[in-house]
């Protein structure tokens, strides 16, 4: 029941860290939730929906379906991601204002909330099927152990869900003058961190074939399969064998929505707010 | 808008640089089969030659999904039931690599052995 339960709660704790900041950032625009919601939902779908079809992805384009599936959808939210942070720097200080002057929710940034919602449906689909085909192989193997599987399983979605409540709460305890701040940042490495994986999964389907060397080992220090591993492989893009390619793409991303975020922010009357720049370099 | 164009201009930029990074299937080596049944691999120990990339043919003979995780050889492959599925590893450097259903990764493991 334990081993199940953990199974669960490690594939839905990535997921839930994405809702979690997601909740956070959006807090504040009207029908957000719903698009969230939407987002979750469409995730599990789209996962039910590879879990039937794992067998015919798998052998799609010559054996690299999967990974090629992987590699685009995250490709996907990494555009998703830079173009909210993009977007959130050239409206956010009105959509403040707004606020400030109305108290009441922003309606005006509709747009980013789709962006949004899809990273949120791109997460839960990443590791969603893997949790399917789970539940799903425990219902087939028809053994007698299988409600305690089952309980352990669900203890282990809950347990993630906590997770995300858990990460929602604690960014709204950050001060609300370095949320933004705060927020940006997090989803820039987000973004790095998504950027770099969609390039591991262009190589493990033998699509890239440059730079594979390994930049560096810290598997025995910390494992990007232990939980903290994987909470660190998500926020900030953690790989304990990353090829020199994910560094060198990580960094790229990194440095292109910061400039990008610069670039399209409005010009400061006097100062302008500092960015959040500096969280990077931590691969 | 001179602003917006000149951020997509450099967004294409970057896909076209992507584009031409990414080489269709790159040289592989032999083909190694492994097989999944009734909660144990087949061969016990897969033996594969140091130096040179290898594909694993992971065939899945149980009557549920598995999935074939390798850490260290970067093989994390769903395989649904009955069903096979390839994955490609790059030359590795001799040593006993773990693998497992990571669905049952405690009890159902083997290692791929390169030398």
């Amino acid at each position: 029941m334990l081993a199940a339960a953990v199974i669960v709660f490690r594939e839905v704790i990535e997921a839930g860290l994405i809702v979690g900041i997601v909740l956070a950032v959006t807090r504040n625009v009207a029908s957000a939730r719903q698009w969230v919601a939407g987002g979750v939902l469409g995730g599990v779908a789209g996962s039910c929906l590879v879990a039937a079809f794992t067998g015919a992805l798998a052998s799609a384009f010559s054996g690299s379906g999967q990974e090629l599936f992987n590699a685009v959808i995250l490709a996907v939210a990494v555009l998703m991601l830079a173009w909210h942070n993009i977007w959130m720097a050239r409206h956010g200080r009105e959509m403040a204002a707004q606020l400030r002057q109305t108290g009441t929710a922003v309606s005006t940034g509709s747009k980013a909330p789709i962006a949004l919602a899809i990273v949120v449906g791109v997460a839960v689909l990443r590791e969603g099927a893997e949790v399917v085909l789970f539940l799903y192989g425990i219902a087939v193997a028809g053994n007698n152990s299988w409600l305690a599987l089952l309980a352990g399983s669900l203890f282990g979605l809950a347990a993630g869900i906590a997770f995300a409540a858990l990460t929602f709460l604690g960014l709204l305890n950050v001060p609300a003058r370095y949320l933004f701040g705060v927020t940006s940042g997090l989803i820039t490495l987000l973004a790095a961190g998504m950027a770099a994986q969609s390039v591991a999964f262009f190589e493990r389907g033998g699509w890239i074939d440059w730079l594979g060397a390994t930049a560096w080992d810290t598997s025995a220090v910390l494992s990007e399969k232990s939980i903290p591993g994987r909470l660190l492989h998500t926020l900030v893009g953690y790989a304990d064998q990353p090829s020199v390619l994910q560094v060198l793409v990580y960094l790229l991303v990194l440095a292109a929505i910061v400039i990008a975020s610069r670039l399209m922010a409005p010009k400061p009357r006097a100062k302008a707010p500092a960015q959040p720049a500096n969280a990077g370099s931590s691969a | 808008m001179a602003k917006y164009r000149n951020v997509l201009r450099m967004m294409a930029l970057a896909a076209g640089v992507g584009a031409a990074v990414v080489v269709a299937s790159a040289q592989e080596g032999s083909t190694y089969v492994l097989t999944l049944e009734g909660d144990a691999f087949t061969p016990a120990e897969l033996k594969v030659p140091a130096g040179q990339p290898f594909v694993l043919r992971l065939v899945n003979k149980e009557n549920s999904a598995a999935e074939f995780e390798a850490k260290e050889l970067k093989v994390e492959k769903i395989v649904a039931a009955g069903a096979d599925a390839i994955a490609r590893v790059k030359a590795m450097q001799p040593g006993r690599y773990l693998l497992v259903n990571e669905f049952k990764e405690d009890t159902v493991k083997t290692f791929v052995v390169v030398e």
